[in-house]
Protein backbone atom coordinates (compact mmCIF):
# COMPACT_ATOMS: atom_id res chain seq x y z
CA UNK A 1 0.00 0.00 0.00
CA UNK A 2 3.39 2.29 0.20
CA UNK A 3 3.61 2.04 -3.61
CA UNK A 4 2.26 5.39 -4.68
CA UNK A 5 2.36 4.34 -8.67
CA UNK A 6 0.16 1.71 -7.84
CA UNK A 7 -1.98 3.80 -5.41
CA UNK A 8 -5.71 3.66 -5.54
CA UNK A 9 -7.73 6.25 -6.52
CA UNK A 10 -8.40 9.18 -4.16
CA UNK A 11 -11.22 10.20 -5.41
CA UNK A 12 -12.83 6.68 -7.26
CA UNK A 13 -16.46 8.69 -6.42
CA UNK A 14 -18.62 10.86 -9.15
CA UNK A 15 -20.22 13.79 -7.47
CA UNK A 16 -23.21 15.50 -8.94
CA UNK A 17 -22.70 18.49 -11.24
CA UNK A 18 -22.58 21.74 -9.52
CA UNK A 19 -22.44 19.97 -6.05
CA UNK A 20 -20.20 22.57 -4.63
CA UNK A 21 -21.17 25.51 -6.17
CA UNK A 22 -24.95 24.73 -4.97
CA UNK A 23 -23.26 23.88 -0.99
CA UNK A 24 -23.22 27.79 -0.37
CA UNK A 25 -26.67 28.49 -1.10
CA UNK A 26 -28.43 25.47 0.41
CA UNK A 27 -26.08 26.35 3.82
CA UNK A 28 -27.43 29.69 3.76
CA UNK A 29 -30.81 28.47 3.38
CA UNK A 30 -30.44 26.12 6.34
CA UNK A 31 -29.07 28.95 8.56
CA UNK A 32 -30.94 31.51 7.57
CA UNK A 33 -34.41 29.79 7.08
CA UNK A 34 -37.22 31.52 9.51
CA UNK A 35 -38.42 29.44 12.40
CA UNK A 36 -42.20 27.78 11.29
CA UNK A 37 -44.64 28.56 13.66
CA UNK A 38 -44.64 25.26 15.64
CA UNK A 39 -40.91 25.15 16.08
CA UNK A 40 -40.69 29.24 17.19
CA UNK A 41 -43.71 28.22 19.81
CA UNK A 42 -41.94 25.07 20.90
CA UNK A 43 -38.33 27.41 21.68
CA UNK A 44 -41.02 30.32 23.41
CA UNK A 45 -42.04 27.65 25.59
CA UNK A 46 -39.40 25.37 26.48
CA UNK A 47 -38.00 26.45 28.84
CA UNK A 48 -41.38 27.33 30.93
CA UNK A 49 -42.38 24.03 30.13
CA UNK A 50 -39.08 22.43 31.67
CA UNK A 51 -39.40 24.76 34.77
CA UNK A 52 -42.83 23.38 35.25
CA UNK A 53 -41.32 20.00 34.80
CA UNK A 54 -38.79 19.95 37.28
CA UNK A 55 -40.95 21.53 39.83
CA UNK A 56 -43.55 18.71 39.24
CA UNK A 57 -41.02 16.24 39.49
CA UNK A 58 -39.57 17.88 42.90
CA UNK A 59 -43.00 17.81 44.17
CA UNK A 60 -43.57 14.38 43.33
CA UNK A 61 -40.30 12.95 44.82
CA UNK A 62 -41.55 14.76 47.89
CA UNK A 63 -45.15 13.17 47.99
CA UNK A 64 -42.98 9.79 47.76
CA UNK A 65 -40.80 10.45 50.67
CA UNK A 66 -43.75 11.71 52.54
CA UNK A 67 -45.68 8.59 51.62
CA UNK A 68 -43.09 5.96 52.30
CA UNK A 69 -41.88 8.33 55.75
CA UNK A 70 -46.02 7.91 57.05
CA UNK A 71 -45.53 4.34 55.92
CA UNK A 72 -43.00 3.85 58.48
CA UNK A 73 -44.15 5.58 61.67
CA UNK A 74 -46.75 3.97 63.74
CA UNK A 75 -48.78 6.36 65.78
CA UNK A 76 -48.08 4.59 69.61
CA UNK A 77 -51.82 5.57 70.67
CA UNK A 78 -52.75 3.32 67.31
CA UNK A 79 -50.40 0.57 68.41
CA UNK A 80 -51.90 -1.56 70.83
CA UNK A 81 -49.26 -1.36 73.31
CA UNK A 82 -50.40 -0.01 76.35
CA UNK A 83 -47.27 1.53 77.96
CA UNK A 84 -46.34 3.52 74.60
CA UNK A 85 -49.53 4.70 74.39
CA UNK A 86 -49.71 5.97 78.18
CA UNK A 87 -46.33 7.45 77.82
CA UNK A 88 -47.45 9.29 74.67
CA UNK A 89 -50.83 10.35 76.24
CA UNK A 90 -48.33 11.77 78.91
CA UNK A 91 -49.52 9.77 82.04
CA UNK A 92 -45.83 8.15 82.09
CA UNK A 93 -42.44 9.35 82.22
CA UNK A 94 -40.27 8.12 79.31
CA UNK A 95 -36.87 9.46 80.56
CA UNK A 96 -34.09 7.72 83.01
CA UNK A 97 -33.99 11.16 85.04
CA UNK A 98 -38.00 11.14 85.07
CA UNK A 99 -38.62 7.54 85.99
CA UNK A 100 -35.84 7.88 88.95
CA UNK A 101 -36.62 11.71 90.08
CA UNK A 102 -39.71 10.90 92.57
CA UNK A 103 -37.35 7.93 94.27
CA UNK A 104 -34.55 10.72 95.19
CA UNK A 105 -35.17 11.35 99.06
CA UNK A 106 -33.83 15.54 99.19
CA UNK A 107 -32.79 15.01 102.75
CA UNK A 108 -31.06 11.67 102.27
CA UNK A 109 -29.27 13.53 98.91
CA UNK A 110 -27.78 16.11 101.69
CA UNK A 111 -26.66 13.84 104.52
CA UNK A 112 -24.81 11.70 101.70
CA UNK A 113 -23.49 14.75 100.26
CA UNK A 114 -22.39 16.11 103.42
CA UNK A 115 -20.90 12.84 104.49
CA UNK A 116 -19.42 12.76 101.33
CA UNK A 117 -17.56 16.10 101.10
CA UNK A 118 -16.66 17.20 104.96
CA UNK A 119 -14.51 15.71 107.20
CA UNK A 120 -15.97 15.53 110.96
CA UNK A 121 -13.85 14.65 113.99
CA UNK A 122 -14.66 11.47 115.53
CA UNK A 123 -14.64 12.61 119.12
CA UNK A 124 -17.29 15.38 118.20
CA UNK A 125 -19.03 13.84 115.86
CA UNK A 126 -21.59 11.97 118.35
CA UNK A 127 -21.93 15.48 120.23
CA UNK A 128 -23.54 17.24 116.61
CA UNK A 129 -25.70 14.21 116.39
CA UNK A 130 -27.22 14.65 119.51
CA UNK A 131 -26.86 18.12 120.06
CA UNK A 132 -27.13 20.07 117.34
CA UNK A 133 -29.47 20.95 114.97
CA UNK A 134 -29.56 21.65 111.37
CA UNK A 135 -29.34 25.30 111.19
CA UNK A 136 -26.61 25.07 114.31
CA UNK A 137 -24.92 22.28 111.99
CA UNK A 138 -24.29 24.58 109.14
CA UNK A 139 -23.34 27.63 111.12
CA UNK A 140 -20.75 25.25 112.54
CA UNK A 141 -19.84 24.21 109.13
CA UNK A 142 -19.79 27.90 107.38
CA UNK A 143 -17.20 28.94 110.72
CA UNK A 144 -15.03 26.02 110.02
CA UNK B 1 -6.99 30.30 -1.70
CA UNK B 2 -7.96 32.67 0.94
CA UNK B 3 -6.00 33.00 4.09
CA UNK B 4 -7.81 31.20 8.01
CA UNK B 5 -6.76 34.55 9.68
CA UNK B 6 -8.77 36.38 7.33
CA UNK B 7 -12.06 34.27 7.23
CA UNK B 8 -11.64 34.51 11.11
CA UNK B 9 -11.03 38.34 10.91
CA UNK B 10 -14.35 38.87 8.64
CA UNK B 11 -16.10 36.39 10.58
CA UNK B 12 -16.26 38.64 13.87
CA UNK B 13 -16.80 41.91 11.74
CA UNK B 14 -20.25 42.89 11.97
CA UNK B 15 -22.31 42.61 8.48
CA UNK B 16 -19.52 40.09 7.01
CA UNK B 17 -20.78 36.96 8.72
CA UNK B 18 -22.15 35.36 5.76
CA UNK B 19 -18.97 36.88 3.27
CA UNK B 20 -16.89 34.95 5.71
CA UNK B 21 -18.96 31.67 5.93
CA UNK B 22 -19.04 31.75 2.09
CA UNK B 23 -14.99 31.93 1.87
CA UNK B 24 -15.16 29.02 4.51
CA UNK B 25 -17.30 27.18 2.45
CA UNK B 26 -15.74 27.23 -0.77
CA UNK B 27 -12.24 26.74 0.93
CA UNK B 28 -13.42 23.59 2.63
CA UNK B 29 -16.17 21.55 1.57
CA UNK B 30 -14.44 19.57 -0.96
CA UNK B 31 -11.59 18.41 1.19
CA UNK B 32 -14.29 17.47 4.23
CA UNK B 33 -16.78 16.33 1.45
CA UNK B 34 -14.14 13.44 0.26
CA UNK B 35 -12.90 12.80 4.08
CA UNK B 36 -16.62 11.94 5.01
CA UNK B 37 -17.47 10.41 1.63
CA UNK B 38 -14.77 7.57 1.44
CA UNK B 39 -15.93 6.67 5.15
CA UNK B 40 -19.33 6.88 4.07
CA UNK B 41 -19.75 5.69 0.70
CA UNK B 42 -23.06 7.49 -0.06
CA UNK B 43 -23.40 10.72 -1.97
CA UNK B 44 -26.64 11.83 -0.12
CA UNK B 45 -25.20 10.80 3.61
CA UNK B 46 -22.44 12.65 2.58
CA UNK B 47 -24.00 15.43 1.75
CA UNK B 48 -26.25 15.74 5.18
CA UNK B 49 -22.90 15.02 6.99
CA UNK B 50 -20.81 17.84 5.45
CA UNK B 51 -23.83 19.97 5.31
CA UNK B 52 -24.37 19.09 9.46
CA UNK B 53 -20.44 20.08 9.79
CA UNK B 54 -20.59 23.40 8.04
CA UNK B 55 -23.79 24.28 10.45
CA UNK B 56 -22.27 23.26 13.88
CA UNK B 57 -19.02 25.04 12.36
CA UNK B 58 -21.12 28.26 11.72
CA UNK B 59 -22.95 27.93 15.10
CA UNK B 60 -19.66 27.60 16.85
CA UNK B 61 -17.04 29.47 15.29
CA UNK B 62 -17.82 32.95 17.17
CA UNK B 63 -16.43 30.44 20.56
CA UNK B 64 -13.50 29.19 18.36
CA UNK B 65 -10.53 29.96 21.06
CA UNK B 66 -8.14 29.17 17.62
CA UNK B 67 -6.53 26.85 20.30
CA UNK B 68 -5.99 24.84 17.24
CA UNK B 69 -6.04 25.75 13.43
CA UNK B 70 -9.25 26.44 11.63
CA UNK B 71 -9.00 22.82 9.46
CA UNK B 72 -7.89 20.87 12.31
CA UNK B 73 -11.08 22.36 13.76
CA UNK B 74 -13.44 21.73 10.87
CA UNK B 75 -11.63 18.13 10.34
CA UNK B 76 -12.33 17.31 13.85
CA UNK B 77 -16.14 18.37 13.59
CA UNK B 78 -16.60 16.28 10.64
CA UNK B 79 -15.05 13.23 11.84
CA UNK B 80 -17.29 13.02 14.78
CA UNK B 81 -20.08 13.51 12.71
CA UNK B 82 -19.31 10.91 10.49
CA UNK B 83 -17.92 8.60 13.20
CA UNK B 84 -21.34 8.76 15.37
CA UNK B 85 -23.45 8.53 11.77
CA UNK B 86 -21.48 5.38 11.27
CA UNK B 87 -22.51 4.19 14.91
CA UNK B 88 -25.87 4.99 14.84
CA UNK B 89 -26.01 3.47 10.88
CA UNK B 90 -24.63 -0.11 12.56
CA UNK B 91 -26.81 0.03 15.50
CA UNK B 92 -29.65 0.75 12.87
CA UNK B 93 -28.91 -1.51 10.63
CA UNK B 94 -28.08 -4.50 13.42
CA UNK B 95 -24.97 -5.47 11.41
CA UNK B 96 -22.44 -7.15 13.55
CA UNK B 97 -19.30 -5.76 14.95
CA UNK B 98 -17.73 -7.74 12.42
CA UNK B 99 -17.44 -6.25 9.15
CA UNK B 100 -17.13 -8.93 6.53
CA UNK B 101 -21.29 -8.66 6.32
CA UNK B 102 -21.13 -4.93 6.28
CA UNK B 103 -18.08 -5.42 3.81
CA UNK B 104 -20.97 -7.78 1.78
CA UNK B 105 -23.59 -5.10 1.95
CA UNK B 106 -21.18 -2.78 0.16
CA UNK B 107 -21.76 -3.31 -3.22
CA UNK B 108 -19.59 -0.39 -4.31
CA UNK B 109 -21.78 0.03 -7.77
CA UNK B 110 -21.98 2.60 -10.36
CA UNK B 111 -25.31 3.12 -8.86
CA UNK B 112 -23.52 4.39 -6.10
CA UNK B 113 -21.56 6.93 -7.87
CA UNK B 114 -18.00 4.24 -8.36
CA UNK B 115 -15.68 4.95 -10.48
CA UNK B 116 -12.31 3.11 -9.39
CA UNK B 117 -10.70 0.47 -10.59
CA UNK B 118 -10.98 -3.32 -8.82
CA UNK B 119 -7.79 -2.83 -6.92
CA UNK B 120 -9.54 0.54 -5.50
CA UNK B 121 -12.25 -1.57 -5.04
CA UNK B 122 -10.91 -4.09 -3.26
CA UNK B 123 -9.54 -1.68 -0.77
CA UNK B 124 -13.01 -0.08 -0.08
CA UNK B 125 -14.45 -2.87 0.05
CA UNK B 126 -11.52 -3.94 3.34
CA UNK B 127 -11.81 -0.26 4.54
CA UNK B 128 -15.11 -0.90 5.54
CA UNK B 129 -14.52 -3.65 7.40
CA UNK B 130 -12.77 -1.14 9.96
CA UNK B 131 -14.35 0.08 12.97
CA UNK B 132 -15.09 3.68 12.35
CA UNK B 133 -12.49 5.40 14.39
CA UNK B 134 -9.85 3.01 13.08
CA UNK B 135 -11.13 3.90 9.46
CA UNK B 136 -11.01 7.71 9.71
CA UNK B 137 -7.40 7.40 10.98
CA UNK B 138 -6.55 5.62 8.38
CA UNK B 139 -7.99 7.67 5.45
CA UNK B 140 -6.81 10.48 7.08
CA UNK B 141 -3.01 9.34 7.10
CA UNK B 142 -3.60 7.44 3.77
CA UNK B 143 -5.51 9.91 1.89
CA UNK B 144 -5.17 12.91 3.21
CA UNK B 145 -1.40 12.30 3.98
CA UNK B 146 -2.19 14.14 7.29
CA UNK B 147 0.49 14.10 9.65
CA UNK B 148 0.36 11.99 13.35
CA UNK B 149 0.43 14.90 15.03
CA UNK B 150 -2.58 16.59 13.30
CA UNK B 151 -4.52 13.07 12.98
CA UNK B 152 -4.07 12.96 16.93
CA UNK B 153 -5.39 16.66 17.41
CA UNK B 154 -8.27 16.11 14.97
CA UNK B 155 -9.19 13.03 16.97
CA UNK B 156 -8.41 13.96 20.49
CA UNK B 157 -6.02 11.23 20.93
CA UNK B 158 -2.09 11.27 21.47
CA UNK B 159 0.29 10.51 18.69
CA UNK B 160 1.32 7.22 19.94
CA UNK B 161 -2.26 5.98 20.22
CA UNK B 162 -2.81 7.74 16.53
CA UNK B 163 0.07 5.94 15.37
CA UNK B 164 -0.62 2.14 17.42
CA UNK B 165 -4.50 2.86 15.43
CA UNK B 166 -2.93 3.05 12.36
CA UNK B 167 -1.03 0.42 12.44
CA UNK B 168 -3.36 -1.68 13.52
CA UNK B 169 -5.52 -0.75 10.45
CA UNK B 170 -2.80 -1.42 7.95
CA UNK B 171 -2.52 -4.41 9.44
CA UNK B 172 -6.00 -5.76 9.44
CA UNK B 173 -6.28 -3.97 5.59
CA UNK B 174 -3.38 -6.61 4.78
CA UNK B 175 -4.67 -9.39 6.41
CA UNK B 176 -8.29 -8.56 4.50
CA UNK B 177 -6.77 -8.47 1.27
CA UNK B 178 -4.54 -11.31 1.63
CA UNK B 179 -7.56 -13.87 2.83
CA UNK B 180 -9.09 -12.15 -0.74
CA UNK B 181 -6.46 -13.52 -2.71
Amino acid sequence: MNDTANRPDKYPFTVPEGYFRSLEDRLHGRIHAPLRGTALLVMRVKPALMLALMFGIIAGFGYIVSKVTGLLYTDPVESGDPIMAMIEEGWLESSFIYSYSDEIDVETAFNSSLENTVTIDEDISEEIESSLTEDELIEYLELK
Amino acid sequence: MTDDREILDALREEGREDYAFNLLVRKYSERLYWHIRRAVIDHDDTDDLLQNTFIKAWKYLPGFREDSRLYTWLYRIATNETINYLRSKRLRTMLPFNGQERAACLRLTEEQGFTGDEITRRLYRAIAQLPPRQKMIFTMRYFDELKFTEIAAIVNRTVGAVKASYHQAHTKLRQILDTED
